[in-house]
């Protein structure tokens, strides 16, 4: 928890903390991180995390992913949960021909081999800087944050259509019945508050889903631009010269490890915080 | 239109008199397709959970209902609550035909017939505090006013601590749970209070409680209960008029007493028989029904109760034979005198109950194994095993 607040200050003031520190993102100091071989040279008391292949900061550039890291994760996911929350209650309550349109749908969607379509899309609209779809859709943070999203929602629809399957079925659902309760209401004062607990859970395993798919698609020159850094393309810049510069991608790595982890302990922590059956 | 009316309810909209009975249902029938395949699925079958049932409940008096799991009076229960629909029949709500309203035209008719449901554990939403679950039919009815101190009132009427109002379920027993329960459906001041198997899931120490409450509450607000159980017990403790169902049908309506004393389906004689009765060495004589009850899915032709009944092999005076007229026409409902009615072509007399013991005491010697033979004709059966083609109609229950 301490961790992820830490992250988000970091993100917001990546700014402050890199004048602090004295080096721009982009800033090249070739001259002084760089050997006579043009290889970069490892932490020291200026640079912590040594400088990368160009004589970038390291630090700072994680610094600045962090935001990228953050605002892909949390994005992808609120779009994934609350579709794949809506239509999972819909799907649940209502059944019948909505609920196998609905499924057949997510099935179609997971079925789909994700980074091979991730990769085409985002060819197919990163190609220019007009996009594609006629403009609709435009290469950079959005589009990785809606790639994301879209092969991401079925999984929260598949969950949450599963337990509101049972949850339909208990009495309660038919107490509100009883007393004129419609629908909309039946779905979401009854059985969305007892959600809370997998969407919770799910929700903070798919924020690090996120965050790491952001980086695959950096670290295969896909996700944000080369001037905007970010953790999967720094660590995909490292992999080329691992041999030689072993801090390019221990210290991103470490911190998308780190990150990942955090999130999965504050979902088990938010999820025992919202149990009414819990008192701790 | 001077042709006189014949009967007073076959005007709608007829002034309520006494005579009209809070709720009328007629020929419910229930039909659940059994069906198969994933993607086109198509109707193999049906089972039938009510096969024509009828029944009326009257203003400020107790139905009871009773029967083996199964033999429909739950469905019967949400038929009449509207939670589900029947595929035949009618219902009226005190002369008006509510069979066909839409959820919307229900919602006045809510506020009117309440639920108490089985489960105390399973029919509170265990997210919502006990405040917010009693105050859910003031919410969804749109009752203004001071829902915080209805909501309080309600729970001390039902000796709950007013105090508990933010607590959860689960911070309750199940007997408070079922209190809440009971608060919640007194919230809109019904009419008629639906109780399926509300003291089922309870502590027998605790069932009293909950029903002198129920009883309480009638005696005070003229409540009419529609009250399921397997309980023999029970029911005679709260019922003023009883059906009894078995397999989808109503085979026997009496007052209490009437049938606790004079039972006249040889299914309600078994089913009584099979009561404990609490008294200590008492030499109990269970009518015992052979077989199982058949799949409503497949249920027997002419009458359903047929293949078990005892009195049909004593009407035929043989052990293996079954009268015609059982076998081939489904009796219907017939009055027998004072608002008795039976289900039955040869309905008991007095001294059939000790002749069907008879016959099951010689056949079982007959049959095999002859300890457990010894034992029914000394009428000790309590602690014998029973083989397995016998069921005591108690322990099936």
């Amino acid at each position: 928890m301490l961790f992820i607040i830490l992250l988000v200050v970091v993100a917001i003031f990546a700014p402050v903390l890199a004048s602090l520190i004295g080096h721009g993102p982009n800033e090249l100091f070739n001259r002084t991180m760089l050997d006579d071989f043009g290889l970069p040279l490892g932490p020291n008391s200026e640079f912590w995390f040594g400088a990368d292949a160009s004589g970038r900061d390291v630090l700072v550039r994680m610094i600045y992913g962090t935001r990228v890291s953050l605002a892909v994760g949390l994005l992808a996911t609120l779009f994934a949960v609350g579709l794949g929350v809506a239509l999972g209650l819909v799907a649940g309550y209502l059944g019948g021909i909505v609920d196998t349109v609905l499924s057949r749908i997510a099935e179609i969607i997971l079925s789909l081999p994700i980074l091979l379509f991730a990769i085409g899309i985002v060819t197919a609209c990163g190609a220019s800087k007009e996009g594609c779809a006629r403009g609709a859709i435009k290469p950079g943070l959005m589009l990785v944050v809606l790639i994301s999203a879209f092969f991401t929602w079925p999984w929260m629809f598949r969950i949450v259509r599963g337990v509101v399957l049972q949850l339909r079925e208990r009495e309660f659902v038919d107490a509100a019945r009883a007393i004129g309760a419609g629908p909309t209401s039946i779905m979401f004062r009854e059985i969305l508050p007892n959600l809370i607990s997998p969407i919770i859970v799910y929700a903070s395993l798919m924020i690090p889903q996120a965050v790491l798919f952001e980086a695959y698609l950096s670290f295969l020159g896909l996700g944000v631009p080369d001037t905007t850094p970010s953790w999967g393309r720094m660590i995909a810049d490292g992999s080329q010269i691992y041999d030689v510069a072993w801090w390019l991608m221990l210290f991103p790595g470490i911190i998308l490890l780190l990150t990942v982890l955090a999130f999965n302990l504050l979902g088990d922590g938010l999820r025992d915080a919202l149990d009414p059956k819990s008192d701790r | 239109m001077t042709e006189p009316t014949t009967t007073p309810d076959a005007t709608p909209g007829a002034t309520v008199t006494a005579d009209v009975p809070l709720v009328r249902a007629r020929g419910l029938v229930k039909r659940f397709p059994i069906t198969r395949g994933v993607v086109l699925q198509r109707a193999i079958g049906h089972v039938h959970a009510l096969a024509g049932v009828d029944f009326d409940i009257y203003a400020g008096k107790t139905l009871g209902v009773v029967g083996e799991s199964g033999c429909g009076k739950s469905t019967a229960a949400r038929i009449v609550a509207r939670l589900l629909e029947p595929t035949e029949g009618t219902i009226e709500f005190e002369g008006r035909d509510i069979t066909t309203l839409s959820r919307r035209q229900m919602v006045p008719l809510r506020r009117t017939v309440q639920v108490v449901f089985q489960d105390p554990y399973a029919s509170l939403n265990p997210r919502q505090s006990v405040g917010q679950i009693i105050a859910a039919p003031l919410r969804v009815h749109g009752v203004e006013g001071d829902r915080r101190k209805k909501v309080q009132e309600l729970m001390a009427q039902v000796g709950l601590n007013p105090e508990h109002f933010n607590r959860y379920p689960h911070e309750f027993s199940g007997g408070q749970r079922q209190r809440i329960g009971i608060a919640r459906a007194l919230a809109l001041e019904p009419k008629l209070i639906i109780c399926d198997e509300p003291v089922s899931a309870l502590d027998v120490s605790i069932q009293a409680q909950v029903l002198n409450l129920l009883g309480d509450l009638q005696r005070e607000r003229g409540l009419a209960y529609m009250f399921i159980s397997h309980d023999l017990g029970v029911v005679r403790h709260v019922s003023h008029r009883i059906s009894v169902m078995y397999l989808g049908s109503i085979v026997e309506n009496a007052d209490r007493d009437a049938l606790y004393d004079n039972p006249r389906h040889p299914y309600t004689v078994a089913l009584i028989s099979a009561a404990p009765t609490g008294e200590r060495g008492a030499r109990t004589r269970r009518l015992l029904l052979a077989g199982d009850v058949p799949s409503p899915a497949a249920p027997p032709p002419g009458c359903t109760f047929h293949p078990r009944c005892p009195k049909a092999r004593l009407v035929s005076g043989d052990p293996a034979e079954v009268p015609e007229r059982c076998r081939t026409e489904r009796p219907v409902l017939t009055d027998v005198g004072e608002g008795h009615q039976v289900a039955c072509w040869y309905p008991i007399e007095k001294g059939d109950a000790e002749k069907m013991m008879e016959i099951q005491a010689s056949e079982i010697t007959l049959e095999g194994d002859p300890e457990l033979g010894v034992a029914q004709t000394e009428g000790l059966t309590d602690a014998q095993p029973r083989p397995d083609d016998l069921v005591d109609g108690g322990t099936g229950l």
